[in-house]
C-alpha cells in the first residue's frame, strides 16, 4: 500500500481503472462521507489540515476522473509511467446495444465435443486383414467387434456419440438378437455402430440382417 | 494436563462505561454454554469488577495472590463460577498498589497466561491507553475494542487503537533490530516517528524495502474486532464499518467489524441484581445481538503469538 499522499487517483477512491462514472460517483460520495466535517466515524482521528489535505486529494481525483477529458489526459499520464495498461482504459459502452439472452443455440453434443476424436478414425476397408472380414456377405457380431477393436474404438465411445445404450451394442456383438429391438430400430442402430467406426454402413446393415435370418443366432 | 493453544481475547476500549466488562461476561456466559473451556481474567487493575457481574460477589482468590506470591502459579488463581465451562481470575480486592503494576510484574503475568491452557481467554482490560492496558493486546494476534456510538468514546477508542498500534511497531522494531532503521527514518522526515506510524512504515519501506516488507507482513498478521455498544435506535448502524474503513486505510492493520449491540435499559436491572442479563431478559434484540456476536467470535478460533510473548531473561 503507497502511502495515501502518493496513491493514484483510482487507489485514492478504491476503484478499478476502468471503473464507469456511476462507480466513481458512488465511490467518491462514500468517501466524502467518511471524512466529511461531521462524520462521527473519523471524529478525531485526522486534525483538520490533515482532513483538508484528504478531502482535497478525493476532490481533486473525483473532479479528474468524472470529466471524460481530463480523464483521458490523466489515464494517458499514468500508462507513460507504467502505472496502467493501454488495454485497461475504460470505454464508455453505455450507448451500445446489449444482448439480454444468450439466442445461439448450444445443444450438449456441442458442448461435450465428439466422444470420438477425429485422429483415431480410419477407415479399414483397405487391403488390412480387416477388409477380408468385412467383405463377406454376412457379418456376425463376432465380426462386428473384430472391426471395431482393430479400428480401436470403445463401445463406451460408440454410446456416447450415438446416444444409444451400450448394451444394445453388446447385444449386437454377441449376436444375442432376442436382446435387439424391431429391425427398423435396429437399422438406425446398426448404422450410427457403422458410423463412428467409418465403415459403410448399408452394407453392415445388409449383412447383418442376412447373418440374424440365417437364424445362427443364440 | 493437554496443552492446548488457547484463543486469547483482550477486550479493550478507551471509555469507562462503555461495557466491557458486560461484554466480556456476555462473551464468557455464551461460549461457555456452546461447549468451549473459557477463562475471564480481570485485567482491570484496581477498578476490578468482573465477579460482580458474573455473580460471584466474593471470589475466594484473585491475581493479587499470584502478584504477592502467595500461590506459586497462576492456575491456583482460578476459580469456578456458577456456569459450567466458565472460569474466573479476579482482579479484586485488598491491595492497594495493584493498580500501578511494575513491568516485571505484568511480563510474569503475561508469560503466565500464555502458559494457560483454556479454549477461550478473554482478558477484561480497563479503560484508557495506559501502558498496564496496553501490553495486554501484545499478547495475541487478535483483540476486541468496544466503543459506543458518541464522539467521546469515538475518540478514546482511536486513541486506545493507536496507542496499540504504536506499541506494536516499537515491539516489531526492537524484536528485527530495526531501531537504527526508524531512527534513519525520522531523521529523513522529522515527522516519522512512531506516532505516525503510516508514515514512518512508509519511509521505512523507501530506505529498505526488504525490512519494511517484514514490518508490514508483522503488522498486517493482527486482526483485531471493533464492537459498537450501546446503539440506539437513532443511531447510524453504519457507524462501526466506517471506522473500519478508516482504520484499514490509514493504519495498516486489519480491522473486522463484529456487530452492533442494542442499547437496553434493562442491562442496568440485571447489573444491579447482579444476574447475567442474558438469563434475565434472554429475547431481548441486546442478547440476540450478543449471541451473534458470540458465534463470530467463536468462529474465529486462533492461537497465540509465541514470539511476541518476551522470554524470560
Amino acid at each position: 500500500m503507497r502511502h495515501h499522499t502518493e496513491q493514484i487517483h483510482y487507489e485514492l477512491l478504491e476503484i478499478p481503472v476502468d471503473a464507469s462514472p456511476f462507480e466513481i460517483r458512488k465511490a467518491y460520495q462514500e468517501l466524502f462521507e467518511l471524512y466529511r466535517d461531521d462524520s462521527i466515524a473519523a471524529y478525531s482521528f485526522f486534525s483538520a489540515a490533515e482532513r483538508m489535505v484528504i478531502i482535497s486529494a478525493l476532490e481533486r481525483a473525483y473532479l479528474t476522473l468524472i470529466d471524460v477529458a481530463a480523464r483521458r489526459n490523466y489515464d494517458d499520464h499514468l500508462i507513460e509511467r507504467g502505472l496502467m495498461e493501454e488495454g485497461k482504459r475504460y470505454q464508455d459502452r453505455s450507448k451500445e446495444p446489449v444482448p439480454m439472452y444468450n439466442l445461439r443455440r448450444s445443444p450438449y453434443a456441442e458442448t461435450m465435443g465428439p466422444a470420438i476424436p477425429s485422429s483415431v478414425k480410419k477407415a479399414d476397408t483397405g487391403d488390412s486383414p480387416v477388409a477380408t472380414v468385412f467383405d463377406k456377405d454376412i457379418l456376425t457380431g463376432a465380426d462386428l467387434k473384430k472391426i471395431r477393436i482393430e479400428a480401436g474404438i470403445t463401445l463406451e465411445q460408440i454410446s456416447l456419440q450415438s446416444k444409444f445404450k451400450i448394451g444394445l451394442f453388446q447385444s449386437l456383438e454377441e449376436d444375442r438378437f432376442e436382446l435387439l429391438p424391431p429391425l427398423a430400430y435396429l437399422k438406425g442402430i446398426l448404422k450410427s455402430y457403422a458410423n463412428c467406426i467409418d465403415i459403410e454402413a448399408d452394407h453392415v446393415i445388409q449383412s447383418y440382417v442376412r447373418h440374424m435370418e440365417s437364424g445362427k443366432g443364440k | 494436563m493437554k496443552q492446548a493453544i488457547s484463543s486469547i481475547w483482550p477486550i479493550g476500549g478507551g471509555k469507562g462505561g462503555s461495557g466491557k466488562s458486560f461484554l466480556t461476561g456476555s462473551l464468557g456466559i455464551l461460549l461457555a454454554r456452546d461447549g468451549y473451556r473459557t477463562l475471564l481474567i480481570d485485567i482491570d487493575f484496581g477498578a476490578a469488577n468482573l465477579h460482580t457481574m458474573i455473580g460471584l460477589p466474593h471470589p475466594e482468590k484473585s491475581l493479587s495472590d499470584f502478584i504477592n506470591k502467595r500461590v506459586p502459579s497462576l492456575e491456583d488463581t482460578v476459580v469456578e463460577t456458577p456456569f459450567p465451562g466458565l472460569f474466573l481470575i479476579s482482579g479484586a480486592m485488598n491491595n492497594l498498589d495493584v493498580a500501578n503494576l511494575a513491568h516485571e510484574q505484568k511480563m510474569k503475568i503475561l508469560r503466565s497466561i500464555s502458559k494457560l491452557s483454556y479454549d477461550f481467554i478473554l482478558l477484561d482490560l480497563g479503560a484508557g491507553t495506559a501502558f498496564n492496558t496496553i501490553d495486554f493486546f501484545m499478547i495475541s494476534d487478535t483483540g476486541v475494542f468496544v466503543t459506543t456510538p458518541e464522539p467521546t468514546a469515538i475518540e478514546n477508542i482511536y486513541r486506545l487503537i493507536r496507542s496499540v498500534y504504536f506499541r506494536k511497531i516499537r515491539q516489531v522494531l526492537n524484536v528485527h533490530n530495526f531501531r537504527a532503521l526508524a531512527m534513519e527514518a525520522e531523521e529523513q522526515n522529522p515527522r516519522a516517528t512512531v506516532t505516525n506510524p503510516d508514515l514512518l512504515l512508509h519511509i521505512i519501506k523507501e530506505l529498505d524495502p526488504e525490512k519494511g516488507d517484514i514490518l508490514e507482513r508483522e503488522l498486517r498478521a493482527f486482526e483485531f474486532s471493533l464492537v459498537v455498544n450501546q446503539c440506539h435506535r437513532q443511531d447510524n448502524p453504519n457507524i462501526g464499518p466506517l471506522i473500519c474503513r478508516i482504520i484499514q486505510r490509514h493504519l495498516t492493520i486489519k480491522m473486522k467489524f463484529l456487530g452492533n449491540i442494542a442499547f437496553d435499559d434493562r442491562v442496568h436491572n440485571a447489573v444491579c441484581k447482579k444476574m447475567p442479563f442474558l438469563d434475565l431478559y434472554p429475547y431481548t434484540q441486546t442478547a440476540l445481538d450478543l449471541r451473534e456476536y458470540g458465534n463470530r467470535v467463536a468462529e474465529t478460533k486462533c492461537g497465540i503469538r509465541d514470539s511476541m510473548v518476551p522470554a524470560r531473561p
